[in-house]
């Protein structure tokens, strides 16, 4: 079976209907917010009570636009096994997925690694995986870069440092 | 009579602020900050927001006087960067300068490289004098108006910012801008609210019983995703033509002058609608200067005109921007957002009362625009060459070094870890959402104004006990109102042409469905 539909539009579903469910959390939780004074007028809950239902609207908007372009067959294509296989082993998503868990384990070091040694690991690693430059350009550039951050911002502005 | 009188008195003021601002702190601050701000500004992916978000930090310390000539110095510095790699690689330094390479980059291909960065800088120059011109003399005004606005009508205001963003910045679709702008409405309704100071969405968390700051939201928004996004891609460049004689000869500018003044006004008004930014107004000034122009058929083979409209208008955005941002608290580009997030940490409130809470505030901003408007020529005029050289060094090298910037940034504000999870929080949400083409800027004008559509709307509702008819006799509220209802109709009708035409284009990609 063959179906017309068009390129975006399988995202543009997806993403109406996560926000579609994203509106109707967020009128729950306005919904169970206290009202003060036995009026909803001035009470918290009444502007998320108003978001939630503008998501939901716009929500179901994108979705009949979506839906119109054959966003239900590109979603499920996108969605089905190959195509996620695919996805995920593109170089594009790949590189974007692995910079973004150094910065999520250079944060996590933070607390408990002095700055100037976790920016100085987190340099080195994402030097070497970008392959930035030569092994002992990457050693000194990453010492040296992390040195003179920590010295510029703590010694010389006196900014908090993590 | 009375609003000459005004316009006289707030000219002697910038000039009092223009001398009190005469010393070597201050000039030294603002000759530094223009000096980074350029640097910035002249790597591709590093944008004006990023560079402000990078160097916001340096600001922590300072004395509101001096941090304010500082970042102003860098946003005016970083928005006149972006021309020197849009010129010389054809890759716009800050998207801002995206309409820059149109008639740059066939320039210094012709061997006018040099030529083509003078005549940037010194249109850059024209157009932030220009609009901090107009923004001396309309802020004045604005102010009046705005100390009409009641409740309603700052709800309404606050409406109008998030649907005009949106719809600006998302292009040819406005459903995801204004998706994205109340996203940004939901994210502060995290925390206390102003009323009965109840906590609302903060999940037990402590740290978020005071809401989600500002400046690592920012940071993650456009630091981050931005980080991830070029270092994802794998564009090579290089440096073909020479960069040459810099000066460019005076005397042919004169013919140019109705365009440059066309495109300062393009971008005043650009930058004075809410979160509508700088390359907006540079393309907008582009392609109006195309239309009009009797060397309208020269633009993009290299036309001196084409340049001038695009970088006089993009900085012509950074006075404008000013405008609602001092008078009614309202960014006007992302940048600005970023500076006004600034002076909340340093006690400013910018808004309708700040010319009776801080009464020199105004000129003072305006004498150090006009200060680091000449920094940024002297340092672009001056170094030119070194800021191509910078284009040689690998972005693999630059960015991964921006990131411990980023994470001091969003530390040191508040000086607590949280934020920095925070910051990497809307850092992935600034990613995905632009992975899915949906504009950020919205986002940031939502985070914003969040708090003051939302109380406004409450105490309005209270004051006409629930009535809405009576809201809906003021004046300004109805014309605001008008304003709403006009943009939702001009974007639904657009939205839908836009699929139309898409679906007449393609005719449908056939794609086999078990």
């Amino acid at each position: 079976m063959t179906r017309k539909v068009y390129k975006g539009s399988g995202a543009d579903f997806i993403s109406a209907v996560c926000l579609v469910l994203f509106g109707a959390a967020f009128t729950i939780a306005a919904l169970r917010m206290r009202v003060f004074n036995n009026s909803l007028l001035v009470s918290p809950g009444l502007f998320p009570l108003i978001l939630g239902g503008v998501f939901i609207l716009l929500g179901l908007l994108l979705l009949r636009s979506a839906a119109k372009r054959g966003g239900w067959y590109e979603a499920s294509h996108v969605l089905g096994r190959e195509h996620l296989h695919t996805f995920f082993t593109s170089p594009r998503v790949r590189k974007g997925t692995i910079l973004l868990l150094m910065i999520v384990a250079y944060v996590a070091t933070l607390g408990y690694v002095p700055f100037v040694w976790s920016t100085a690991g987190y340099l080195l690693v994402t030097f070497l995986y970008l392959k930035a430059m030569k092994l002992h350009w990457i050693l000194l550039v990453s010492f040296l870069a992390a040195y003179a951050i920590t010295f510029a911002f703590r010694d010389l502005f006196r900014i908090p440092m993590p | 009579m009375e609003i000459l009188h005004l316009l006289a008195d707030e000219a002697v003021q910038v000039g009092t602020s223009l001398l009190g601002s005469l010393n070597p702190t201050i000039l030294g601050l603002i000759f530094g900050g223009s000096l980074l701000g350029l640097l910035v500004g002249s790597i591709p992916g590093l944008t004006a927001t990023m560079a402000l978000a990078l160097l916001i930090n340096l600001s922590y310390g300072m004395p509101l006087e001096n941090a304010v000539a500082f970042l102003l110095a860098v946003y005016i510095g970083a928005v006149s960067g972006g021309l020197n790699a849009a010129i010389m690689i054809n890759i716009p330094g800050t998207p801002s300068a995206a309409a820059t390479c149109l008639d740059g980059f066939p320039l210094a291909k012709q061997g006018k490289g040099g030529l083509a960065i003078g005549t940037g800088l010194i249109a850059s120059f024209v157009g932030t004098f220009f609009s901090i011109m107009v923004m001396v003399f309309l802020s004045p005004l604005v102010y009046k108006i705005a100390l009409r606005f009641g409740h309603w009508e700052l709800f309404l205001l606050a409406l109008f910012g998030i649907m005009i963003c949106g719809t600006l910045s998302a292009g040819k679709d406005p459903l995801k801008g204004w998706i994205v702008g109340f996203l940004g409405f939901a994210a502060a309704m995290v925390g206390m609210e102003q009323i009965f100071a109840y906590p609302r969405l903060t999940f037990d968390f402590l740290q978020l019983k005071g809401g989600i700051p500002l400046i690592p939201a920012l940071i993650g928004v456009f630091g981050v995703s931005e980080f991830l996004a070029v270092l994802q891609e794998n564009v090579a460049y290089k440096i073909d033509g020479r960069v040459g004689k810099v000066i460019p000869p005076m005397k042919e500018f004169i013919p140019l002058i109705p365009s440059a003044v066309r495109s300062g006004i393009i971008g005043v008004v650009i930058g004075a609608i809410p979160g509508a930014g700088e390359d907006i107004g540079s393309w907008l000034s582009y392609d109006v200067g195309k239309r009009r122009s009797k060397q309208g058929h020269k633009f993009g083979t290299g036309s001196y005109e084409g340049l001038i409209c695009s970088e006089v208008a993009n900085n012509a955005v950074i006075g404008g921007a000013m405008i609602p941002l001092l008078t009614l608290a309202v960014p006007g580009s992302p940048p600005s957002a970023m500076f006004l997030a600034a002076v909340w940490l340093h006690g400013v409130r910018p808004g309708p009362m700040l010319n009776f809470e801080n009464p020199g505030f105004l000129p003072l901003v305006a004498a150090l625009l006009i200060l680091g408007s000449f920094a940024m020529l002297f340092w672009g005029l001056t170094l030119a060459k070194p800021m191509v050289a910078i284009l040689k060094i690998k972005r693999e090298i630059l960015l991964p070094i921006i990131m411990p910037l980023t994470v001091i940034g969003a530390y040191a504000g508040g000086v607590r870890i949280f934020d920095v999870y925070l910051m990497l929080a809307f850092g992935v949400l600034g990613y995905v959402l632009r992975q899915m083409d949906y504009p950020l800027a919205p986002l940031v004008l939502g985070l914003i104004l969040g708090p003051l559509a939302d109380t406004s709307f409450r105490r309005a509702l209270q004051q006409s006990r629930g009535a809405i008819m009576p809201l809906l006799e003021r004046p300004i509220g109805l014309l605001l109102l008008l304003c709403i209802a006009w943009l939702i109709w001009t974007g639904v009708k657009r939205a839908r042409q836009y699929y139309a035409e898409q679906a007449a284009l393609a005719d449908g990609e056939e794609l086999s469905v078990e």
